[in-house]
């Protein structure tokens, strides 16, 4: 990987993330759901450094607790999306025929709608819930870690050394997980990145539309959805979870593509 | 024309499919729309008696044939939650989300080729760097969390419109789009940005190519070289992404109806799921649906227009 | 004189110190007259060649010399004033014809757009001379030519596209960067001679770079040998080939196959017959004394294919398409220690027979009886055939783990000889491939090959993408292998040269069909089949 000075400030943002992210499991300024009657809607200060919202409750904790939610969300989904997009893409890329045809022919049917509107439609039959989001957008980012894993495997499937294995008698499961595996490795790693930063910003969307993460849980996407009816009196509710978001999407784009 | 037809013909089995996948996954689910009428302690008698008014206890399969046939004459069935047919609650829903989508698309096309060139053309220059770092962080930015900020800036602190106060193209057509621009912006920005990386990215691989050492070596200037050769072969990918970028911008309405509080098709289906409201959700669904295989049908065609490689080797691609 | 270069050094800005890619180096070129450029990959010839252009890498620059268009120095020229004696005044043609041609673009439009950029013609004045222009060339049909794209011809035809746009400002200068390397054997000669006539007819000075030294003696009277970066030697093609002063040239020259070389010198004594033929023409013998020397050949057959046919479908992405023949009824055999040869163009069907044999493909139709149980694979490209993930020694462990029964200690034991036995040291067992030259990682290739004790290994094209000297040292490697644990080989090449050194016997194929086999020597002296002449007759 090319040192750059994009790559710098995104690790940079990345590392900022991962200690907001690491000290609010142990230490939260707050309680991050206790309210209080008398600090609502308090702008940022020394006590509250990012202010209070609409029930008193310490904004800066509340995006520590969230931004663990949305992570938690977010990793659990590309989990679910990226070992079963991989497993299918290694097998249809490496064996090809018929079936692989078929199989590509629904993923690029599927993969030629927009992700909002199938995560929508896998909600609204799964229901609502911060579970059922993973298991929505897990699914719905299967088809992009097929194509991509499926690509790298019919051209590595071609190439000599996958050849020299077989001659040398390596079963198939070897082939596939031993000798070509660790050479997609980097554009895997690349995908799950791309994978993490849209399911961050899908659960903050479906969160906002209130179709994900539910109240009392505190999730970036969700304070959003609060912030919104605030927007005039108390601007600094929004900013700190939206601002939240763009850092940390940021910061992996920017380590991943330099 | 032997390929329009049988573009045409894909174009008619996939929303048939789509139709069938809308419809079955809505079969799925437990409990139908009569509890939400009905309420949770209603009598098995009365839910019996209204499932089978609606119909509800047929088959799968005919109950598949009447919504199909119905939704070919255009009537989508009612909605639960409004008690009006479907097709009512659309009509009026479908110019906003239209217009804004296509304000949104205007948007991504005036500002996305001349930047994305502008950018390629001195590589690594500062004005290059500038809009790779630009294009970074828009891209990072949630268009709903977009327009909550310009809701703010234009709307809270410089005053330019009234947050919420939308006002009907019926009403007045100046205020509408007026009011519509932002939401549009909010949407445009972050595709813009993808499509201006796309584009840089797309051009950069091109001049790595033999071809443009030849052209150089017959004496073209950089221009020469970027406009006459290079265009053409990088605007080739850009076709399929731009397709997808159009289907994205009419989802994204979904959202970004929200935070202006449109009245589109973004909130009626959003509505209706939150209320199980299940013929609105077909409906809407299947909208989004049939105009995105008519862009790729489109954008196939685009394809062999501009690509000789497609169009001379019969239509494989 | 018509265009010099003088004292040209070309140094990589991007490397600390700079690296220099040229050195200080002065040649020029007379009117009318052909200029052959030689040297191994990274001597510097293809870069000099690109500086007159003006089109080396941007991380290539040039820090000092000159180079003069009849007086006028180039170097010194607006970016704009040196445009316009491109294509005009210097014109180029490049090594690989595809994707020299832009993709998209009309091949009329694409040359007619020199015109456009030079001259003051009319549209119709410039579609007339681009007609003209392919006819020139020898490419019929130019009407209907004009509309086709790349795509749609033969690599000799866009060859041919290729120097009818250099052509038609009809330039002084014509710098051809090996210009046949991409071609198929039969249409190389077609396109040299097209060069020539150019020469011929229109006058224009032409300066050849190539590899190949056959391609030089033919074409050109003046030559220069690069090295390093460095003139080694320049003058008349007959002193250098013949008498070369400089030890590079003479190595360069050892590295040319017999077969080529006996040829050379034949017809040069044959032109020249009061010479008497020098100390060189013995030490060339060295390597192929092989027929009668090295291993023992037995008449124990290795390898017997009998009706050997492998087809498959095109276009088969749902439905099945046309069928496509590749390998049509072939039948030999290889005896135990034997090295037999299979020779071919590109698309004869070579490989794909081979897969066959070694078990790389599910489908053929014949008989394969193949002694050993595991055989083995060289490949082209050795970048390809190993693991670029994984460490040396992980690559050499894993058909031993695969076989099993090997204590660990035992693999690291048996990796350590087969890797002195190859001529590598122990560390390169920790290296990643890219940190290998590329005779290196052949070594590795072969190495991994004999790990598990197999007796016949296919070499397919395996020394093809090599420079000369290192094909040369693959090469004795392999022989002494074969010697030292009594191999058995199936060597596959298009080279005729490296076929006529190492192999026994030599079978030619031509599409999909075995058109002839036989001894080597037999073969090579006097060839039945009208396809094995022809190549003999590419070959010099």
């Amino acid at each position: 990987m090319k040192v750059s000075w994009n790559r710098i400030i995104g690790a940079i943002l990345v590392g900022i993330v991962l200690l907001f992210v690491i000290i609010g499991v142990f230490y939260t300024p707050y309680d991050p759901n206790a309210m209080n009657g008398a600090a609502k809607s308090q702008a940022p200060s020394l006590l509250h450094w990012l202010g209070t919202d609409n029930f008193g409750r310490d904004l800066l904790s509340r995006v520590m607790e969230g931004s663990r939610t949305t992570f938690f969300v977010a990793i659990a989904t590309v989990a679910i999306g990226g070992t079963i997009g991989t497993l299918v893409g290694a097998l249809t890329g490496f064996y090809g025929g018929r079936i692989d045809q078929i199989i590509m022919r629904i993923n690029d049917g599927i993969t030629s709608f927009p992700s909002i509107l199938l995560t929508l439609v896998i909600i609204s039959v799964f229901g609502i819930g911060k579970y059922k989001i993973i298991w929505a957008l897990g699914i719905v980012f299967i088809p992009s870690f097929v194509r991509v894993v499926r690509s790298e495997y019919m051209v590595q499937k071609e190439m000599d050394y996958v050849k020299t294995a077989k001659l040398m008698g390596a079963s198939d499961v070897r082939i596939l997980f031993l000798h070509i595996l660790p050479n997609i490795r980097p554009i895997l790693v690349s995908t799950i990145t791309i994978g993490f930063n849209n399911a961050v910003l899908a659960e903050a969307g479906m969160s906002y539309l209130g179709l994900g993460v539910q109240p009392p849980d505190a999730s970036l996407g969700r304070m959003l959805s609060e912030a919104q009816a605030y927007l005039f009196s108390a601007p600094w509710y929004a900013i700190a979870p939206g601002v939240m978001i763009v850092i940390t999407v940021l910061g992996l784009s920017l380590v991943n593509e330099g | 024309m032997k390929y329009i037809l049988k573009k045409i013909s894909t174009l008619i089995i996939t929303l048939f499919l789509v139709t069938i996948f809308t419809f079955t996954a809505f079969q799925v689910i437990p409990g139908d729309s009569v509890s939400s009428t009905l309420g949770m302690d209603a009598s098995p008698e009365a839910i019996q008696a209204l499932r089978h008014e609606r119909g509800l206890d047929d088959p799968l399969v005919i109950r598949y044939g009447r919504w199909l046939g119905g939704v070919l004459k255009g009537d989508f069935g009612e909605s639960t939650q409004y008690n009006m047919p479907v097709w009512n609650l659309l009509s009026t829903r479908l110019t906003v989300t239209i217009w804004l989508a296509a304000i949104s698309i205007v948007l991504i096309f005036l500002f996305s080729f001349p930047i994305g060139i502008l950018s390629a053309k001195k590589e690594d220059g500062f004005f290059d760097r500038l809009m790779v770092f630009l294009t970074q962080t828009f891209m990072a930015i949630p268009p709903f969390f977009l327009g909550m900020i310009l809701t703010l800036v234009f709307g809270v602190c410089l005053k330019w419109f009234i947050p919420g106060n939308y006002v009907s193209f019926q009403e007045d057509k100046g205020k509408f789009f007026a009011y519509l621009i932002y939401p549009a912006i909010a949407m445009a920005i972050p595709k813009i940005a993808m499509t201006v990386k796309f584009l840089r990215s797309s051009i950069r691989r091109q001049m790595h190519f033999e071809y443009v050492r030849t052209a150089k070596s017959k004496g073209n200037s950089k221009r020469g070289i970027l406009v006459k050769h290079v265009l053409k072969n990088a605007c080739i990918p850009v076709i399929t992404f731009l397709g997808m970028i159009i289907a994205d911008v009419l989802a994204g309405s979904i959202i970004i109806e929200q935070v202006f509080n449109l009245p589109g098709m973004g909130r009626l289906l959003v509505v209706a799921i939150a209320n199980r409201d299940y013929a609105v959700v077909q409906a809407v669904v299947l909208y989004i649906a049939t105009i995105v295989v008519v862009i790729n049908l489109l954008v196939d065609i685009l394809y062999r227009v501009i690509d000789p490689r497609i169009s001379k080797e019969g239509g494989a691609r | 004189m018509l265009l010099e270069v003088k004292n040209l050094t070309i140094g990589f800005v991007d490397t600390k110190p700079t690296q220099q890619v040229v050195n200080q180096i002065s040649f020029h070129i007379n009117k009318g007259e052909i200029l052959g450029i030689v040297g191994e990959s990274g001597s510097g010839k293809s870069m000099t060649a690109l500086s007159i252009m003006g089109l080396q890498k941007d991380s290539a620059r040039i820090t000092s010399g000159e180079i003069n268009l009849e007086g006028k120095n180039l170097l010194g020229m607006s970016e704009k004033e040196r445009r316009a004696y491109l294509g005009k005044e210097i014109a180029m043609v490049f090594q690989e014809p595809m994707t020299s041609l832009n993709p998209v673009m009309k091949i009329g439009d694409q040359v007619s757009e020199m015109l456009k950029l030079h001259t003051n013609l009319s549209k119709q004045e410039r579609l007339e001379k681009t007609y003209q222009s392919f006819e020139e060339v020898g490419l019929s049909n130019p009407k209907e030519l004009y509309d086709k794209y790349p795509f749609e011809l033969s690599g000799g035809m866009r060859q041919r596209v290729m120097i009818a746009m250099a052509m038609i400002c009809k330039p002084k200068v014509l710098i051809a960067d090996e210009p046949t390397t991409a071609l198929d054997v039969s249409v190389q000669a077609q396109i040299l001679e097209l060069l020539k006539k150019m020469n011929e007819e229109y006058g224009v000075s032409i300066i050849l770079i190539s590899h190949d030294l056959g391609v030089i003696r033919t074409m050109c009277k003046q030559v220069i040998v690069m090295a390093e970066g460095n003139i080694v030697e320049q003058g008349q093609v007959e002193d250098i080939l013949y008498h070369p002063k400089q030890e590079y040239t003479i190595k360069l020259l050892e590295a040319i196959p017999s077969i080529h070389r006996n040829r050379m010198q034949k017809q040069h004594n044959k032109e020249n017959e009061k010479e008497s033929a020098d100390k060189q023409t013995v030490n060339v013998q060295e390597l192929s004394n092989h027929a009668n020397g090295i291993g023992n050949v037995s008449t124990d057959k290795m390898l017997t294919v009998s009706n050997l046919s492998v087809s498959y479908y095109k276009n088969g992405r749902i439905h099945r398409g046309e069928r496509k023949e590749i390998v049509q009824e072939a039948s030999f055999y290889i005896n135990t220690g034997e090295v037999v040869g299979i020779v071919g163009e590109s698309g004869s069907g070579k490989s794909t027979l081979a897969k066959a044999i070694v078990g790389l493909l599910s489908t053929y139709e014949g008989h394969v009886q193949c002694e050993e149980a595991r055989p083995q694979m060289v490949f082209q490209d050795p970048y390809s055939s190993l693991n670029q993930a994984k460490r040396i020694e992980w690559i050499l462990e894993e058909p031993l783990k695969i076989q099993g029964g090997f204590k660990k200690k035992e693999r690291k034991q048996l990796v350590r000889e087969r890797l002195q036995e190859v001529g590598l040291s122990e560390e390169i067992g920790k290296r990643y491939i890219h940190q290998l030259s590329g005779g290196q990682r052949q070594r590795v290739c072969i190495a991994a090959a004999l790990m598990l004790q197999s007796r016949f290994v296919v070499l397919d094209e395996a020394v093809s993408a090599l420079d000369v000297t290192i094909q040369r040292q693959i090469l004795t490697l392999l022989m002494n292998l074969k010697r030292k644990h009594n191999l058995t080989y199936l060597f596959i090449s298009h080279d005729m040269n490296v076929i006529h050194e190492i192999c026994d016997r030599v079978l030619v194929m031509h599409n999909g069909r075995i058109v002839e086999q036989g001894e080597t020597e037999d073969v090579f002296a006097s060839p039945k089949a009208a396809y094995t002449k022809k190549l003999l007759e590419a070959v010099l």
